[in-house]
């Protein structure tokens, strides 16, 4: 009788074990944003969205994507002098030692190559400041 | 009871274990351009250059545009972060891969010609959104040459900026390309039917599309005897196209290489004469310093006075779009460092591209402060010619 029981016991705990695996399983499919936020952005927050809302939030989910894409590319230093105010352009790139940079133009008319840093880099230092003229 | 618990567990473990039949590919699984299953998840192109990057990159971003309700407010979105990325790589490409991302999108849900100026973007970036642009105006190719020239100048016409409308007729270039086999002549046959106001920068768009086929871009078929040298290449062109031609062929084809000093638009141009020289000094100018004050410092260097006009046509205006005004009036005051018509010259033409950059505002917050008299009216000039063909300007 004891015996009949405590099988009994280990076959509902294999039921429960195995219910819980499967709640996971099917939590972790319907709702993949969780994994995503870890390392990235999330669309589906922003696909049923439109106009000014949906702008800002596929700027944001896009942005939280190509950090964690910047994560495995190789970085450039931007060389703008620091607090001088003054546009340069300059650029150092620090990962390739002398390679040139293509200039903004290629990168905005859509140039294909490989790695190419964003001459952006400095844009958030100096958008607010105008060039020593 | 025991065999029916035994089978359930079973079950319910098999279940667990493979996940049921309708799984979804996981966000992080690795895409590539062998097996593009997109997720709509850009970070699982990490680490990827080249055409492996690209190839991911449009697949991913073709899904994220799909799955929109609004894509245009995708796109916007997509491009503002773009810009910001430090990396830079997605705005790199973004022009190219947008041209993949829209033509595939507008031949899936089978936009037409009467939808398309309600599907381009409304906004002045040159990259991502006017890449988009492209793609969508070469998906509608077809009923572009069906509806003819005069409807074709009528549907850029409707667009709300002079930017926008000089991207609509660039992406005619591209348009018609497809239409025939990425064979530039008959291309530049059809831009000519839209008009001479319109005929140069739709062949700016003709001479992109011919690059991108030589790389083999945005499902192009590489030509059998690709011309890839551009004094070849433009050498043959027909005189109303040899300034697109070379701008062109610079930004394609010299890349990472910087003109910083006299001495280099010799090493590019040396032994070109007349129109040929002068067009091949722009491209030259375009891939000089990116600071466009810096390009006409450069350009100032310059001993011979047609070799320098040449330069300032190849100023980047288009670098300062993110920027303050003040920067553009900024680099528009520079034209001081030039002497006489030169200097007037380089007002004019500044007027004129910073005028289209500005949608024409310009008039009323940069040429009024320039000195008084002929810089002043060389702005404004410039500025009210900003219709007319930009030839030298993408």
């Amino acid at each position: 009788m004891s015996r009949m029981s405590s099988t009994r016991s280990l076959i509902l705990l294999g039921v429960l074990v195995a219910a819980g695996a499967l709640l996971y399983a099917g939590l972790e499919r319907r709702d993949p944003a969780p994994q995503r936020l870890l390392t990235g952005g999330n669309f589906d927050l922003c696909s049923t969205r439109e106009g000014d809302d949906a702008r800002s939030c596929y700027t944001r989910e896009t942005a939280r994507e190509l950090a964690a894409v910047s994560d495995a590319t190789p970085d450039v230093t931007l060389a703008a002098p620091s607090g001088s105010g003054e546009v340069t352009f300059a650029s150092l790139d620090t990962t390739t030692g002398s390679q040139p940079l293509l200039c903004d133009l290629h990168a905005r008319v859509g140039v294909v190559d490989e790695q190419v840093p964003s001459w952006l880099g400095w844009t958030e230092p100096l958008a607010g400041a105008s060039p020593v003229s | 009871m025991i065999s029916r618990l035994a089978g359930l567990a079973l079950l319910l473990l098999v279940l667990a274990a493979c996940g049921g039949a309708d799984q979804q590919p996981r966000a992080s699984a690795p895409a590539t351009t062998s097996t593009p299953e997109a997720t709509g998840d850009l970070a699982s192109c990490a680490g990827m250059v080249g055409d492996e990057g690209r190839g991911c990159y449009s697949a991913e971003l073709a899904k994220i545009v799909d799955d929109a309700k609004d894509p245009l407010a995708a796109v916007e979105g997509i491009t503002a972060a773009a810009y910001a990325d430090q990396s830079g790589f997605l705005l790199a490409n973004c022009h190219g891969i947008m041209h993949t991302v829209a033509r595939e999108y507008a031949l899936r849900t089978h936009l037409t010609l009467a939808k398309l100026m309600d599907n381009l973007p409304a906004t002045n970036d040159p990259g991502c959104s006017a890449g988009y642009a492209h793609g969508l105006v070469t998906a509608v190719a077809p009923e572009i040459e069906k509806a003819g020239p005069k409807v074709a100048n009528q549907l850029c016409a409707e667009a709300e900026t002079r930017y926008q409308r000089y991207s609509c007729t660039h992406g005619f270039g591209h348009a018609f390309m497809r239409l025939n086999s990425d064979q530039i002549q008959p291309s530049l046959q059809m831009c000519r039917q839209l008009g001479s106001g319109a005929a140069p920068d739709c062949s700016q768009g003709v001479y992109h599309d011919y690059w991108f086929s030589v790389n083999g871009i945005d499902a192009t078929k590489r030509p059998e005897n690709p011309v890839t040298e551009p004094r070849e290449l433009c050498g043959a062109q027909p005189a109303e196209f040899v300034r697109p031609c070379w701008y062109r062929a610079f930004v394609e084809t010299q890349q990472g290489r910087r003109v910083g000093a006299p001495e280099d638009f010799e090493d590019l141009c040396g032994g070109l004469e007349g129109l040929q020289r002068q067009a091949c000094v722009t491209g030259a100018s375009v891939i000089g310093p990116p600071d466009p004050r810096n390009q006409l410092t450069l350009c100032s260097g310059l001993s011979s006075a047609t070799d320098v006009v040449a330069c300032i046509r190849g100023t980047k205006v288009q670098n300062l779009l993110q920027y303050p005004d003040d920067m553009k009036v900024d680099l528009i005051k520079d034209c001081r460092q030039f002497k006489g018509s030169l200097a007037a010259t380089c007002y004019r033409w500044l007027g004129k591209t910073l005028g289209v950059v500005s949608d024409g505002k310009l008039l009323d917050y940069g040429c009024p402060k320039l000195p008084k008299g002929a810089p002043r009216k060389a702005c404004a000039a410039g500025v009210k010619s900003m219709d007319g063909p930009l030839v030298t300007f993408s």
